[in-house]
């Protein structure tokens, strides 16, 4: 693969996938109000719920035994079966998508419970933030999952199959650009529409809203669900990307990374959204590459976490000077503007 | 016997807890921010006690110039970012945000030198001594500066808060905000006053807390939990519960773990998942904590109720 | 149709008994604190009271909640206009309305399954915001409109919810008194037109006396008489709460 192409693709996947979780916190907190602390999480069991589906159905659906799904012989049987069945390895890959939705979305509406109890909104904020981390937490010490702290290696492209490695990873990139702006525009209709006016009603004054004739405490679940759902589509994506999954990827500074895209793109504007996902991206991959160039440098200073730093600089630049973001929030968009133009 | 170590330790990290949950306490309360930054103070407070113990091994200097070191950070957190942001108007969440940015970027600035200068996990240089044992267990030379330092403290943050002027004009900014406002306080001097205080308690914990094992760039934020569990058991606003809370989580993660470690095999990796619990526990059962002060302030009611609601 | 409620709870709201008739202008005076919004609260549903009962057309509300209580019909504004000030008039008023396909989350994304819903319902906003003479502002944010039109709007908005009573807490708090004139005549036409029943907390006595049907008087908690305009009027225990309150 020629660098050029690698770059692409590098920064096609990672915008992809950082996108469908801007949007989706922007849903969250942008239109609903509902501050997700804890997104990392349900980035994180999307992954997971990938590694299960790779490490113990892939095999399953291919007919192949494995003794031992998490160890050594369980990474050459996943490399196998994806680099020669392809029938079999889109399949569970559609299955791992949609059940990560699924599972992501169900642990988004056991969250909406601790909404219930609480009323100063930042202990939501640091309720859902330790949430993640005990997540973390348990996969990590619980080895069935995905190997505890070791790991889970050889959860392949789904594309592995075409043999071209170059072939592969693009085809990858496009379907993830391609769930992606699927993502963005399911958000979108969904926003420009009653429900987004009910969403944002919700979010500006829930007693009012509540006096109005909603069922606040229903529209919470509902967005965190949906909210949740698509965080871990797009774990799942990341997972088949990355091809390893460990649960020490899963660390807040990645809810912190979601945060700094939506607010810098600015909140309750989707395409907003996505423009901070891309400024992220840039950021992201630019260190990344930085960091291997100034290799010479770490006995100096470890280069790779210059990279946060100066995301939460530019994130404390942000809220302290322009703290709606790049675009500003816009109206809900329904027919009821174009009637009341006459 | 296990017992009385694991008490022994109990006590010990109890004592740390309250120290900084009562820093934290007393952010929320009084300057009514949740510092998430909170955990990096200690983090801070750690590290410049493992650097003065290599310059000077004496442990009251390395303690106090914590103290002095975090309070200082602290303060130039409140004049640079949260003082400003207040004054424009900022949300609550913004200012959460904000001090989850501060308290990333303390910690990864922490990161970026700490793996090359070799001082990703020090110990400071303080001879330990074993001084006496209670049965079998040796009780060393630090366990002497951990516990009255606290207990100190604690006595300390007392004493000011009911006896000086200044302490008792941080409980009336607490209990009431806008009376105390129309009776003339001078805010910002609380405010800057609070965060030192906050600040320079979160240090000595730190410094402590590097005594008793070791300084890391995570000492922080893998004691935030338990804080956390500790400020929620005292009810978010409580002095007294905090100090309690304290206690309460470091008992529950050291003998109460014991136990169930060796009872049902529950292993320590798990223990983040004591004070988790115990978070949930009282969300669910008593939301107002083991000392509920101001229950309508904090608690949601039965239907959502706000103080606009609070007219005639 | 009528409003009855009998209740004791301990600390604004101390054993009231009251009933309002149906299609009436009954107003609600009494001094500060006496425990007026928080009988409101209660009847809305924001509060709970510590025992009573509440009727509404026949059948028991206590202790359901706000939403519920107001797909029943019972509507309350309230005393700061509480506008959601991230939207516009328009939105603004779109959202009381009821059963709105478009706010399920399964319908939201189809397109097909609300528009003609919602074109039917922006017709409706539409008069709605002609009769308040706001329909030129539909785009504006809801805090761009002065505070007497918040306090319009706050009022029309309750209307296409489809209530049968209204429980206005203050309409006119804050406003010149041409403008309260204004708001109070509007209201009255609306609720004569729809038939509906008013129930209004209210300070400026000259204006609600000049249009209400009834009146009832609370101090401390408690009803302390009740009777139609001239009667209060009249009364030396009333006068007596207001100048010695």
């Amino acid at each position: 693969m020629t660098p050029i192409t690698s770059l692409v693709t590098t920064f096609a996947s990672f915008f992809g996938i950082y996108m469908i979780l801007s949007v989706s916190l922007n849903l969250e907190y942008g239109y609903g109000g509902q501050p997700n602390f804890g997104k990392v999480a349900f980035f994180g069991i999307g992954a997971f719920v990938a590694g299960v589906m790779a490490s113990r159905v892939l095999p399953l659906i291919a007919g192949v035994t494995v003794i031992d799904p998490l160890g050594p012989q369980g990474v050459e049987v996943r490399i196998a079966i994806s680099s020669t069945r392809p029938i079999e390895t889109i399949v569970t890959f559609v299955l791992a998508l949609i059940l990560a939705t699924i599972v992501g979305g169900f642990f988004g509406y056991l969250l909406s419970y601790p909404a219930l109890r609480i009323r100063e909104e930042w202990f939501l904020a640091m309720v859902l933030l330790v949430s993640g981390e005990i997540v973390r937490i348990i996969v990590r010490s619980y080895p069935p999952i995905v190997g505890g702290y070791q790991g889970l290696a050889g959860v392949s492209n789904p594309f592995r199959w075409i043999g071209d490695a170059t072939k592969a990873s693009l085809a990858y990139a496009a379907l993830i650009l391609a769930i992606a702006l699927g993502v963005y525009l399911l958000v979108d209709r969904s926003v420009n529409s009653p429900f987004g006016r009910l969403l944002k009603s919700v979010r500006d004054d829930p007693v009012a809203s509540m006096s109005l004739g909603k069922n606040v405490q229903l529209v919470r679940a509902q967005v965190l669900v949906f909210g949740s759902g698509l965080a871990a589509l797009a774990g799942a994506l990341y997972a088949h990307y990355i091809g390893f999954i460990t649960p020490d990827d899963f660390i807040p500074i990645r809810t912190f990374d979601i945060w700094v895209m939506m607010v810098l793109g600015g909140m309750g504007n989707n395409t907003g959204a996505v423009v901070g996902a891309a400024v992220m991206t840039i950021i992201d991959r630019a260190t990344a590459m930085l960091a291997v160039e100034c290799g010479t440098f770490s006995t100096l200073i470890e280069f790779n976490y210059v990279r946060y730093v100066l995301v939460g600089i530019l994130m404390l630049m942000i809220l302290m000077h322009r703290q709606k973001g790049l675009l500003p929030e816009e109206p809900v968009k329904t027919p009821a503007y174009e009637v009341m133009k006459n | 016997m296990w017992v009385i170590d694991s008490l022994v330790r109990s006590v010990l990290i109890g004592s740390l807890y309250t120290l900084m949950a009562l820093g934290l306490t007393m952010t929320i309360a009084v300057v009514r921010l949740p510092n998430f930054a909170h955990a990096e103070l200690i983090t801070v407070g750690a590290y410049v006690a493992v650097l003065s113990s290599y310059l000077h091994g004496d442990v009251p200097l390395a303690i106090a110039l914590s103290f002095v070191a975090t309070a200082i950070v602290a303060f130039v957190c409140h004049r640079a970012v949260y003082r400003p942001m207040r004054r424009k108007g900022a949300t609550m969440y913004t200012m959460v945000l904000a001090s989850f940015a501060l308290g990333l970027t303390i910690r990864y600035i922490l990161l970026v030198w700490a793996g090359p200068a070799e001082m990703l996990q020090i110990k400071p240089k303080i001879p330990l001594t074993v001084l006496f044992t209670i049965g079998e267990t040796p009780v060393l030379s630090v366990f002497v500066w951990s516990l009255p330092t606290a207990i100190v403290l604690v006595l300390v943050l007392h004493f000011l808060l009911h006896r000086t002027k200044t302490g008792k004009m941080m409980r009336a900014v607490a209990d009431n905000l806008t009376l105390s406002l129309v009776t003339g306080i001078d805010l910002e001097r609380i405010h800057d006053f609070s965060w030192i205080i906050a600040g320079g308690m979160a240090g000595i914990a730190g410094s402590l807390w590097a005594i008793l094992y070791y300084a890391t760039p995570y000492v922080g934020w893998t004691a935030l939990l338990s804080v956390f569990a500790a400020v929620v058991l005292g009810g978010l606003t409580s002095f007294t519960g905090a100090i309690a809370g304290g206690f309460v989580v470091g008992l529950s993660e050291n003998l109460l773990m014991e136990i169930l470690n060796r009872f049902i095999g529950l292993e320590f990796t798990y223990k983040p998942l004591i004070s988790f619990a115990i978070i949930v526990i009282v969300l669910m059962v008593r939301p107002v904590g083991l000392i509920g002060l101001l229950p309508t302030r904090v608690i949601r009611t039965t239907v959502k109720h706000d103080s606009r609601d609070d007219m005639t | 149709m009528h409003v009855t409620k009998s209740f004791e709870s301990l600390r604004a709201v101390n054993g009231v008994s009251l009933e309002v008739k149906e299609g009436s202008l009954t107003g609600l005076i009494g001094p500060n604190g006496s425990g007026k919004s928080t009988l409101f609260n209660i009847v809305s549903g924001i509060e709970k009271a510590d025992s009573g009962k509440i009727f509404f057309r026949g059948e028991r509300i206590d202790g359901l909640s706000p939403h519920k209580i107001f797909g029943r019909g019972l509507v309350k504004s309230f005393q700061d206009s509480r506008l959601f000030v991230g939207m516009t008039v328009l939105d603004n008023v779109m959202i009381p309305a009821k059963n709105q396909l478009g706010e399920k989350l399964y319908n939201a994304p189809v397109r097909s399954t609300w528009t003609e819903q919602e074109i039917g319902l922006a017709k409706k906003a539409g008069k709605v915001l002609n009769s308040l003479t706001m329909k030129g502002l539909f785009k504006q944010s809801a805090t761009e409109i002065s505070g007497g039109q918040m306090k319009l709007l706050d009022v029309g908005r309750t209307l296409m919810g489809e209530p049968r009573m209204l429980l206005l807490d203050e309409p006119t708090a804050g406003v010149a008194p041409i403008l309260a004139r204004e708001i109070f005549q509007r209201i009255l036409r609306m609720s004569k037109e729809l038939g509906l029943t008013c129930f209004i907390i209210e300070h400026r006595l000259e204006i609600l006396f000049e249009y209400a049907d009834y009146i009832y008087v609370m101090h401390r908690g408690r009803i302390l008489t009740e009777g139609n305009p001239s009667e209060i009027l009249e009364s030396d225990t009333v006068a007596e709460i207001y100048l010695g309150a």
